[in-house]
């Protein structure tokens, strides 16, 4: 341990440009989150869809073997919209801060001259890459599988379809991802939590009466599918007076857009905030 | 020379528990040792001036602005921490290689500081194997390494010597002096006074989140040579290593416990030199040493009253 000092230059003065800062987040966050094991479990997980119509293509005979098209409508909207989006967001997106205050290793980067907004951003476009890969193959194997059953099939329309799909997905991952990555920075447990949050709470208000929905990110996903979407819908569940409100205050696509990129942004922004305020070790020390 | 640290009425409470209390104290340029029982707030201390915490009163600067936050300060610093936790699946090398690039640095450059920073730590050979396949003496050594690798003008070392076996502590003696001599600021925190006295000669002597002496270490040996220290040594013959302890006139004691014997001695740098001796002459064979807290404790006690 001794080698002569000399060799090693000091560090130059210059702060290294932000983009920098940035880029190698990103590339550190997508080069460790790849070799998780669980990162493999994620991409088993995304493409479990892609299974149903295959089975049905085997097992089913008559109406309910040519009706393609809503099987893969039903897969888009009540698998991948409201179970798979949500889950891959609270995969991904609680491990990008969380995992290193969960593992201690937090001081180690903190310590680092980096800005924390660079490595909040470069974290959070690491997740978005991520999470697309995985869902965006997703939905266009779980489209060719329904190909397999009738009445769908490769056409420009369905194409574009299918298109819409990955968009409302895409931008819902937005917000979803900015939330979980906000609690994993947050909150000491952040996967009870975030499953308290996008399982319960989300289910909960969009049943109740009031304007509490709004509070909720699957509102304004559900707000970006295409207009068949809202048809299928279950009003028996609701009352009479819920859903009366929630017409009356329906949020159309831009609108929905628009809500995803503030959630998002002012989320990161409250990430940066807790990380440049956070006293992560303190719960270390008052153990000790 | 200019204080490099600067901490006035500097207090840090999480809860009810108060860590470091009202602290004034200066550090200059050099090899400065922190040495305090355990919980004495050396790493409340260390944490504030890596910016980490935040004081709940009083100011600290290091180079001359608040830490909290300022990628200028911490552009300055390297900091090996004492705790033992590292990312999964990752290797030596790469854990060093992203902390640098964590400093800005170019791919290039962090390859480069990489492998000379491992180089220097003497891991060149085990670091492209998993973190998780290191001995507790390699994991300290690799994080030694990425503080290190920025070659930062100062530099917080806490508690390095723990898990570091006795060749590898006579190596980390020579480096923080070497570090010292080539004018780098260098912060090392023990509880052991022995592992302080070998890097440095001065000292702040924290107890209860307070500062008890600070100054040369010369001044508190003399107070502190009145408590014996005691050692407890792994090896596979403790009776051999005994015998070579027994007839020692500042040998206090000798116990034996399930492969282990404790020696407690009034003289440890004699006593280390001697254990030093028998190692490299391969006439025992030490698995394992520990000294005592409980006798620091006890000398801290008597310094307090």
């Amino acid at each position: 341990m001794s080698a002569t000092l000399d060799k090693v230059e000091a560090m130059p003065a210059a702060n290294a440009p932000y983009l920098r800062f940035l880029a190698m987040s990103a590339h550190h966050a997508l080069v460790t989150t790849l070799r998780r094991k669980r990162t493999i479990l994620a991409g088993v997980v995304a493409l479990l869809p892609v299974v149903i119509p295959l089975v049905l293509t085997v097992f089913t005979e008559g109406a309910f073997g040519r009706e393609g098209n809503k099987i893969f409508v039903m897969l888009m909207e009540d698998i991948y919209v409201k179970a798979l989006l949500p889950l891959l967001a609270m995969f991904f997106g609680i491990m990008l801060i969380g995992e290193d205050v969960e593992s201690q290793t937090i001081p180690y980067l903190l310590t680092r001259p980096v800005p924390r907004s660079a490595m909040v951003l470069g974290r959070f476009a690491s997740l978005l890459l991520i999470a697309a890969g995985l869902i965006v193959p997703g939905v266009f194997l779980t489209f060719a599988a329904c190909t397999a059953l009738g009445n769908f099939a490769f056409s420009a329309a369905n194409l574009r379809l299918m298109l819409h799909y990955d968009g409302a997905l895409l931008m819902g991952l937005l917000g979803y991802g900015a939330f979980c990555m906000w609690l994993g920075a947050f909150f000491k447990r952040p996967i009870i939590t975030g499953v308290m949050a996008l399982f319960f709470w989300q289910r909960l208000a969009l049943y109740v009466p009031g304007l509490i929905d709004f509070f909720t990110i699957e509102k304004y996903v559900v707000a970006l599918l295409p207009p068949l979407a809202e048809a299928r819908e279950a009003p028996m569940l609701r009352t009479a007076l819920a859903e009366y409100q929630k017409k009356l205050f329906l949020v159309g696509a831009t609108k929905s857009a628009i809500a995803l990129v503030i959630i998002a942004s002012v989320l990161i922004l409250l990430t940066v905030l807790v990380v440049r305020r956070r006293e992560y070790s303190q719960a270390k020390a008052m153990e000790s | 020379m200019s204080a490099i640290i600067e901490a006035q009425g500097l207090s840090k409470w999480f809860g009810e528990v108060v860590a470091v209390n009202n602290l004034d104290v200066s550090i200059e340029p050099g090899v400065t040792g922190l040495l305090g029982p355990n919980g004495a707030g050396k790493s409340t201390f260390i944490k504030l001036a890596l910016g980490l915490y935040s004081p709940s009163r009083g100011t600290m600067s290091v180079f001359g602005e608040p830490p909290r936050n300022n990628l200028r300060v911490l552009r300055r610093i390297g900091y090996c921490p004492e705790f033992d936790r590292f990312p999964e699946n990752t290797t030596g090398y790469e854990f060093v290689y992203w902390l640098n690039r964590f400093y800005g640095m170019t791919g290039a450059e962090a390859t480069r500081r990489a492998e000379e920073a491992c180089e220097r730590v003497k891991m060149t050979e085990r670091m492209d194997d998993l973190i998780e396949t290191y001995s507790r003496g390699m994991r300290q050594r690799i994080k030694i390494a990425q503080a290190l690798a920025p070659s930062p003008e100062l530099l917080f070392l806490d508690e390095p010597m723990a898990g570091l076996d006795p060749e590898g502590r006579e190596e980390m003696f020579a480096l923080i002096r070497e570090l010292g001599e080539n004018g780098r600021a260098v912060i090392v925190s023990s509880h052991i006074l022995y592992e302080i006295e070998r890097v440095t000669s001065h000292v702040v002597l924290l107890h209860n989140g307070c500062i008890l002496a600070r100054g040369r270490v010369h001044d508190m040996r003399e107070l502190i040579d009145e408590h014996p220290l005691a050692v407890t040594v792994g090896c596979g013959s403790p009776r051999d290593l005994a015998r070579h302890f027994a007839e020692d006139g500042a040998t206090l004691s000798i116990e034996f416990e399930d492969g282990r014997v404790t020696v407690r001695t009034r003289d440890p740098n004699g006593f280390f030199e001697k254990l030093n001796r028998l190692v490299a002459d391969k006439a025992v064979d030490v698995t394992s040493f520990a000294c005592a807290d409980a006798d620091l404790q006890s000398v801290f006690q008597y310094l307090v009253r």
